[in-house]
């Protein structure tokens, strides 16, 4: 069963379509990373696969289901971290753990235990007693993995998960995703790190103008370069629909 | 409910909008009352402020501080509850901490009923203790004060904080509404500066948000006397619509 479906999703700000009939799909064990430039619709589209914004047209489907109607139980299938990752600042990065795992449906002992399990995993325990507002931004990065991880989930949807990560904490991330492919679980994850991308997604998809405009083949080099290439040539197909963008965007 | 309310409680616990509130709530109503009808008592009061202490000395001592904590409880549940209800829910756009809320197994709308709840709880056992306080502080200062009349004023003060409270949880709907706590704090001053004058103009009998703080003795006892069980009802069910729309609109919120 396929884990994410997002289908013939349209959002319109304004006048401007930041998703333009985009779909796509994330199986079970996949690790399928999507790319693009600032503003092409990553962002918007993972707001609208958890509810964070409405479609104005297309459908999420979960696990098979369509996400309007999902169980609790679906849900807690999910794990996720969009823009801001999980982290009340006054709370520890303990109880922020605990409490993210509980929100996610596991009881007090075994959010208690994911946490120390996770605090050790990704080496927060010289901080796991500090306010989260104390850490720095690379810190708090590695706290919001441990939240959107800590209860196992089998769908991860990640929106710039490297963005302040320093050397070791993107191994750290690489491990984690990696691991939850290993055991089954679907990801979805956008990235500016595209070498980082390269290395471990099974599918990389382009997107651009909030439609897939392509898809590359991972485990190659010069990703950067083929990615521009795919952009440009879409441009040029379209390109009074670009210009008409730039005008909108201007 | 229970992951819900967790959240609440340990966020809630450790803010520090919610510590001043808590020592607003608890502190100065007894303070108040007792502190200004003994000031007023005192052979040193003179001058001008002797006489805007003037009411303070009217009565016993027992009356006195019972009417005054009426005009001081109302004002405080308001704005402490109101602040605090007002940060707690608009923190969530202000600290960028909604968008974990969603698509969890505990809904938004449990979310928004836990943070009601729990400033709901800490708000009654705030007042509840502001009043033992009072009784206590007015038991040090004038043996005998305790009459029939002065516990059932203390009594009718108690439950106006506590109405005064409920209506104060619906700035949650203004802070959905307004994405953060400063526009929820705008509107609990306006709300208060509103209140004053509608209650000059006389018709502070249909406002939800005045007709508790009169019943108290807000504006004294012959205002106090035209609060009837209907004007009581209307404010508490103005309480539960507002509560019941702050739970929908905050299951409702998007981030566009």
């Amino acid at each position: 069963m396929t884990a994410l479906e997002l289908a013939g999703a349209v959002r319109v700000y304004g006048g401007v379509r930041a998703l333009d009939g985009l779909s796509l799909t994330v199986e079970p064990g996949e690790i399928h990373a999507i790319i693009g430039l600032n503003g092409a619709g990553k962002t918007t589209a993972m707001k609208a696969i958890v509810g964070q914004t409405a479609l104005d047209a297309g459908e999420v489907r979960l696990f098979g289901e369509p996400f309007a109607h999902a169980s609790p139980g679906r849900l807690a299938r999910l794990g996720l971290s969009i823009e801001q990752p999980f982290g009340y600042p006054e709370l520890t990065v303990r109880d922020n753990i605990v409490l993210a795992a509980r929100l996610h449906g596991l009881d007090r002992g075994a959010a208690a235990t994911a946490a120390s399990s996770w605090i050790a995993r990704l080496e927060l325990e010289p901080w796991a007693g500090r306010r989260a507002r104390g850490l720095s931004l690379g810190n708090r990065q590695r706290l919001g993995l441990a939240c959107v991880a800590a209860h196992r989930p089998d769908l991860l949807v990640l929106d710039e998960p490297t963005n302040a990560l320093d050397p070791a904490g993107v191994l750290l991330l690489r491990d984690v995703i990696l691991e939850a492919a290993a055991r089954g679980a679907g990801v979805l994850v956008s990235s500016h790190h595209l070498d980082e991308v390269s290395r471990i997604a099974h599918r990389i998809t382009v997107i651009h103008a909030g439609r897939v405009v392509g898809a590359l083949e991972p485990g190659q080099a010069d990703l950067e370069r083929r990615f521009f290439d795919v952009v440009r040539r879409w441009d040029e197909d379209h390109r009074h629909a670009a210009l008409a963008r730039q005008e909108a965007h201007a | 409910m229970r992951t819900a309310l967790a959240l609440q409680v340990a966020t809630f616990a450790r803010s520090l909008t919610a510590r001043l509130a808590t020592v607003l709530l608890i502190a100065f109503p007894p303070l108040m009352s007792v502190g200004m009808v003994m000031i007023a008592r005192s052979a040193d009061a003179a001058g001008p402020s002797a006489a805007k202490l003037a009411p303070y000395r009217e009565g016993t001592v027992g009356e006195a501080v019972a009417a005054l904590s009426g005009q001081v409880v109302s004002v405080v549940a308001l704005i402490g509850v109101g602040f605090a209800v007002a940060w707690l829910v608009g923190r969530e756009w202000v600290d960028r901490t909604l968008g974990s809320l969603f698509a969890l197994p505990v809904s938004r709308a449990e979310i928004a009923r836990a943070k009601l709840l729990v400033v709901g709880a800490w708000a009654a056992a705030c007042l509840t203790l502001a009043m033992l306080l009072t009784a206590a502080g007015l038991g040090a200062i004038a043996d005998g004060s305790f009459t029939g009349a002065v516990v059932a004023q203390l009594v009718r003060v108690w439950v106006a904080g506590l109405l005064m409270a409920a209506l104060a949880l619906g700035f949650a709907w203004v802070a959905v509404r307004l994405r953060g706590y400063l526009g929820a704090a705008g509107a609990i001053i306006a709300v208060t500066a509103a209140s004053q004058i509608l209650a000059m103009l006389g018709v502070g009998a249909w406002v939800p948000f005045i007709a508790p703080a009169m019943w108290a003795g807000a504006g004294g006892a012959a205002e106090a006397a035209t609060i009837g069980p209907a004007s009581l009802a209307l404010a508490v069910a103005f309480a539960a619509l507002a509560a019941w729309a702050s739970v929908r609109a905050f299951a409702r919120a998007r981030l566009d």
